[in-house]
């Protein structure tokens, strides 16, 4: 059950683009992996690497790492089963 | 203030020693060390999503991430101290009630700060916390729940779940701030202020004044409280459980 301040129907919008592809090939919804022992958010792309969307770390630190920004491509991410 | 300067150079010379035991056990170095922090934050965004996956348009956070990491703050004896930074629209009642749970019940000392907004359910997440802050321009709304795509109530049943529902954010957020269930369902109910709905905006000041918040602060603000509430618990023995709340 929700309790938020979003009208319902700009949560469950119309537009449905769940596992389609964009131009680049990459996939649009973020997956959950796993780089360096750190949880992120990214788009896989089909050579193995994928797109940087969000860090899931609490550590403030690992905010500050360059090679972790949103948006950079990264190698050697361990996928997790699921979303 | 002299204890607080003691404080930040032990933690000075905690950084130093984690590094050297990173390098010892990983057995490769970094290339450029971040100092490690003794703090670490906890980002809440967009919708709080819960038992359902919410369509991609919408930024969340899962509980299934949240939960864990909490767990793990808790039990890492490097960590001695929690920042929650709010910025979030609700979500699913029962994985916001279940982090504000886990937060409520953690003896490490966390600070929430509400940034640009903390509603509905956002609401008991940021008094969960040991100490809760609020941006002078930051708001939060508090209004009745609803039942997604329904506009009336049917039957006795759904209204009674409904109010259930509803009792079990009250009771929460009664019980971990100052603001007590009649002055909150006021706030809940309230006509007049919100355009399409019932309920309360309450912006920075407000907010602490209804007796949902601690104070109005900043970021260094909330830092500060927390280097506080850190020192209170060394002073108490560091690992005693319980030490704080």
């Amino acid at each position: 059950m929700l309790y938020t301040i979003m009208p319902i129907e700009m949560v469950f919008g119309a537009e449905q683009s769940v596992g389609q592809n964009g131009v680049d090939g990459t996939v649009r919804v973020p997956v959950a992996a796993e780089l360096q022992g750190i949880g992120v958010l990214c788009h896989p792309m089909p050579d193995g690497s994928a797109r940087l969307e969000r860090l899931l770390s609490t550590d403030p630190a690992d905010f500050l790492r360059p090679e972790l920004s949103p948006g950079e491509v990264v190698y050697g991410l361990r996928m997790k089963v699921g979303r | 203030m002299s204890e607080e300067e003691i404080g930040q150079n032990q933690d000075a010379d905690k950084a130093g020693q984690q590094v050297g035991t990173s390098i010892k056990e990983f057995g490769q170095v970094a290339t450029a060390p971040a100092p490690s922090s003794n703090l670490h934050v906890l980002n809440i965004i967009g919708q709080i999503e819960g038992h359902t996956v919410l369509p991609p348009q919408n930024k969340t956070t899962k509980y299934e991430h949240v939960m864990p990491q909490l767990v793990a703050i808790e039990q890492n004896p490097s960590i001695e101290g929690l920042l929650i930074l709010l910025n979030t629209v609700g979500g699913d009642v029962e994985a916001g009630l279940a982090i504000s749970e886990l937060l409520s019940g953690m003896t490490k000392p966390s600070v929430s700060i509400v940034l640009g907004g903390g509603h509905s359910i956002a609401v008991p997440i940021a008094v969960s916390c040991s100490y809760s802050m609020i941006a002078p321009t930051a708001t939060m709304t508090i209004h009745p729940l609803r039942l997604a795509g329904q506009l009336v109530i049917g039957t006795q049943q759904t209204y009674e779940y409904l109010e259930r529902m509803q009792e079990r954010v009250i009771k929460f957020v009664s019980e971990h701030s100052r603001c007590t269930p009649e002055a909150f369902r006021e706030l809940m109910f309230k006509t007049g202020e919100l355009l399409r709905d019932v309920g309360t905006v309450l912006v920075g000041e407000a907010a602490v004044k209804a007796g949902l918040i601690d104070a109005v602060g900043t970021l260094s603000d909330s830092l500060r409280k927390l280097n506080e509430l850190i020192a209170i618990r060394r002073r108490m023995g560091t690992n005693a459980e319980g030490a704080v709340h």
